[in-house]
């Protein structure tokens, strides 16, 4: 494929859909102080950057840290999950409560758990684990039972079953996970920063307060190439890890 | 490239059936029959509250109805966007802040406010006693963490005439007191006439700073409407006047029926926290001005200031002229 | 279930050094449910089945008591229709299935390998890693296992593939690479479950020629489960014929072919005598393949 091929498709809507919001702004047809125009966020991008990168940096560290730490932490926990049904009947509801509790229903309970600086963090961690959690799940126990016999055979013990079959065997689906925990990573981080006033959340809270409509959306762009950078990374990991090996990869 | 044209057709006929839809309302002369009550919202900003007392009561005591009016007051919340509201003309009425209405005119959206509630802006920064600290200047210097909104035209004029200290900054808990509970350098905004009651009961000790007294004094709980209005249907606007004034007045002289209504619709305060509050809010409802001129009236020279302070701390970008951002409503009212 | 844990030497490390410390704790095998083990059988049986017999928990019988010895070095082949236990004793004889009758008896120092069906290779290893598995699961270290599988590769004639992945290999290639890995731990009894049916007529002569040929070499005892009567035929000395369930023994046919096999052999008249043998028995036991 070229790289026409896979950068124009995108593109054309995009600049149907600017070009017609540019328009209909300049034109006054929708009021600038609900809509910007696109060429007002991207005057944003210039004229605001003192404020936008060092939040941009901001944000990013804590949803590249936090995803780290779902990353991880999930998997352990998965693995956990994994070595009995009646541990993953346990804790597995509990798994799932995390997901569903609204990060700013608990805001202050972050704030004096982690302190203010951690707290987009948290959050980030708090929104992105629980896929994790699910597809490695899912993977870990959809493994080939003539492989786990396979490993019977040879006596292996319980440690090489899980980190030379079990696991090597689940990543597909680990992938999965980790595309999906990618940009939530980034949103838990933001909905975090509306409470700690802190990187691209506290820009955009900021920013609504002083009614600068350009300013929002320009935050919530970087927030969205933020998202898109970490699910093009996971992306990258899966094709290494995967391309010899498995379908979903090894062809274009 | 067929279906991409029909795309944005499609498209631009969404947008612009959206962007007509804000003309929801057209403006006609009032009512031909005395049967026919006019339907209009009134959208608040915040729960049910005793600064709303003028409004509840004024349906209380049948003042809308007695001048052709159904009023739904609609309440609000934390980030209530009122001033877009009047400004796509989804509703008639709304409340505001002083400093709201010169943020909007200066970007093109034409607010005029018509009765102040508060006369003194009531906006202050709580904190607790036994930090020792004796103004708001002291507050906002003292390392700790201070809480407010930092896009707010009261914020911003004290980061320019007083200059953040050590403190951490962090958004405002919109009311939650949980922080401060937890924190004893913690030190945040709210009105005067509400948090400190809420703060009180709660057992806490806390000192009560305005901003009116450091300098800043915005109107605030003002009831506005979209300029279009005044041109489009006086009448309606003088009738809500009317009503307005009847319902401060008979909410001053007795608020006690008013607050159990709204008590039903907010129950997150109680009757005592009700009644408190009233009281704690008169010195900034009445004033010099409302005992000599009448209810919610406004005077140039305080927006003048006003928007010479939003103008200086950068929060407005084109000029605003302060006369046109308000009408006294004890003027309207007389017929000028 | 299953008793006392299968003899720690079962899979010896090439190097010879027993198991140490910790290690083996980490290393511990799992139990695996195998039949009771006695002492070494007697005479020069590599496998004595004594009554052996498998239930299901449904109440099924997959097999009825058997009794069969298998002599050390010697190249049985099992055949039946489907559905008559033979891969029922296939996994009770490799440890991986539990009898609910009767003794299988093996020498102390057999080592087991086992071929299946599906050649059940690693995809996210390479064709040397896969080969070199059973090795690595008792811990010997990479330079010993990797040498001891390009050994068992070249074995089987894939020494120019050991870089390559299993997605990139055909199946003939893929079942060689199984092979191999059975082979890697030297095995003194091999069990191999259908291991060609999957592919092609001449991919599967190839094989068996090959197996037949490693067999010569190197002396072990093979246990060949097959549904071809040709496959059976030229590929052992011995051939059993199971019955369609409950299994039970109908034939135990010792094959009057020469000791080299060669592909004229298929068209003899020979062959065809012993081949009837085998179908005729399978007839009568009701089974149609």
């Amino acid at each position: 494929m070229s790289a026409a091929s896979t950068i124009l498709p995108p593109l054309v809507p995009a600049v149907l859909v600017l070009g017609t919001l540019e328009c209909l702004v300049r034109s006054e047809v929708l009021p600038s102080f609900l809509v910007p125009a696109p060429s007002s966020v991207a005057t944003a991008l210039v004229t605001d950057a003192a404020e936008l990168y060092p939040a941009l940096w901001s944000t990013a560290t804590a949803a590249l840290l936090g995803f780290a730490i779902s990353a991880a932490l999930g998997t352990a926990l998965a693995v956990l999950l994994s070595s009995s049904r009646r541990v993953e009947r346990a804790i597995y509801p509990y798994a799932i409560f995390s997901q569903t509790v609204p990060v700013v229903a608990i805001a202050p309970l972050l704030v004096i758990w982690f302190g203010w600086d951690q707290t987009a963090l948290a959050s980030a961690v708090i929104v992105s684990i629980f896929p994790v959690i699910a597809n490695t799940l899912a993977g870990l126990r959809s493994t080939e039972p003539a492989l786990l016999d396979l490993f019977k055979l040879y006596d292996s013990s319980p440690l090489d079953l899980l980190l030379k079959l079990r696991v090597p065997a689940a990543m597909p689906q680990i992938f999965t996970g980790l595309r999906v925990a990618g940009g939530l990573a980034v949103i838990g981080a933001i909905v975090g920063e509306f409470i700690t006033g802190q990187g691209l959340g506290g820009s955009i809270a900021v920013a609504r307060q002083l009614q600068r409509v350009d300013l929002i959306f320009a935050g919530i762009l970087l927030a969205s190439v933020l998202g898109l950078m970490l699910f093009g990374a996971v992306n990258l990991a899966a094709w290494l890890a995967l391309r010899r090996w498995h379908a979903s990869e090894s062809r274009p | 490239m067929h279906i991409k044209t029909r795309l944005l057709l499609a498209l631009v006929c969404v947008l612009s059936a959206s962007a007509c839809s804000g003309d929801a309302k057209p403006a006609t002369a009032s009512t031909s029959t005395p049967d026919a009550l006019r339907k209009v919202t009134l959208q608040l900003n915040w729960k049910p509250e005793p600064e709303f007392g003028p409004f509840y009561a004024a349906q209380e005591i049948g003042a809308f109805a007695k001048h052709g009016l159904e009023v739904e007051l609609r309440p609000g919340g934390s980030g209530a966007p009122t001033t877009e509201l009047l400004g796509s003309k989804s509703v008639q009425f709304a409340i505001v802040s002083a400093d709201e209405v010169i943020r909007a005119r200066a970007i093109g959206n034409k607010l005029v406010g018509i009765f102040a509630v508060y006369q003194k802006d009531p906006m202050s920064l709580i904190t607790h006693r036994a930090r020792g600290l004796k103004s708001l200047a002291e507050v906002i210097k003292a390392p700790g963490t201070l809480a407010l909104e930092r896009g707010a035209p009261f914020a911003t004029w004290f980061e320019k005439t007083v200059g953040y200290g050590p403190a951490k900054v962090v958004p405002s808990p919109y009311g939650d007191l949980s922080f401060l509970r937890n924190d004893p350098s913690y030190a945040m905004q709210g009105f005067a006439t509400s948090e400190p009651v809420a703060a009180r009961k709660l057992g806490l000790d806390v000192d009560v700073f305005l901003v009116a007294d450091a300098g800043f004094n915005a109107y605030q709980t003002v009831l506005a409407i979209h300029e279009d209005l005044l041109t489009q249907d006086a009448a309606l606007v003088k009738s809500m006047l009317e009503a307005v004034t009847a319902g401060w007045r008979a909410y001053q002289s007795d608020p006690k029926a008013t607050n159990a209504v709204m008590g039903k619709l907010n129950p997150t305060m109680d009757a005592a926290t009700f009644a408190a509050v009233a009281v704690a809010q008169l010195p900034h409802v009445e004033s010099d001005a409302t005992r000599t001129r009448g209810p919610g009236t406004m005077e140039l020279a305080r927006w003048q200031t006003l928007v010479t302070q939003m103008t200086d701390t950068g929060l407005i970008k084109k000029p605003v002229d302060p006369a046109a951002c308000f009408r006294d409503p004890v003027a309207l009212l007389a017929g000028k | 279930m299953g008793g006392p844990r299968p003899d720690p030497d079962l899979g010896l490390r090439l190097t010879g050094r027993p198991p140490s410390g910790i290690r083996t704790i980490l290393r511990r095998p799992m139990d695996s449910p195998v039949a009771p083990m006695q002492s070494r059988p007697h005479g020069g049986a590599a496998v004595a089945i004594s009554a052996l017999e498998r239930t299901f928990e449904s109440g099924v019988r997959a097999i009825e008591p058997l009794t069969l010895e298998l002599a050390a070095g010697s190249f049985v082949s099992l055949l039946g229709p489907s559905g008559c236990g033979k891969s029922t004793l296939m996994r009770l004889l490799a440890g991986l299935d539990a009898a609910t009758g009767g003794t299988i008896q093996r020498a102390a120092d057999t080592r087991l390998a086992c071929v299946f069906q599906d050649p059940c290779l690693l995809p996210w290893r390479t064709v040397l890693a896969n080969a070199a598995l059973p090795l690595e699961l008792r811990g010997v270290n990479a330079p010993e296992r990797d040498a001891a599988a390009r050994v068992a590769l070249a074995q089987v004639g894939l020494s120019d593939a050991v870089d390559r992945y299993p997605a990139q290999l055909s199946g003939g290639m893929k079942m060689r690479v199984s092979l191999a890995r059975a082979l890697v731990t030297e095995p003194t009894f091999l069990l191999l479950d259908e291991p060609f049916a999957a592919l092609d007529e001449i991919t599967r002569q190839t094989l068996d020629d090959h197996l037949r040929a490693l067999w010569r070499a190197k002396g072990f005892t093979v246990l060949f489960v097959t549904h071809a009567v040709d496959e059976a035929a030229y590929v052992s000395d011995r051939a059993l014929v199971m019955s369609r369930g409950p299994g039970r023994l109908v034939l135990d046919h010792r094959l009057s072919l020469p000791e080299e096999r060669t592909a004229k052999l298929r068209s003899q008249a020979l062959f065809a005598a012993e081949t009837g043998v085998l179908r005729e028995a399978l007839a009568a036991s009701g089974g149609a393949l």
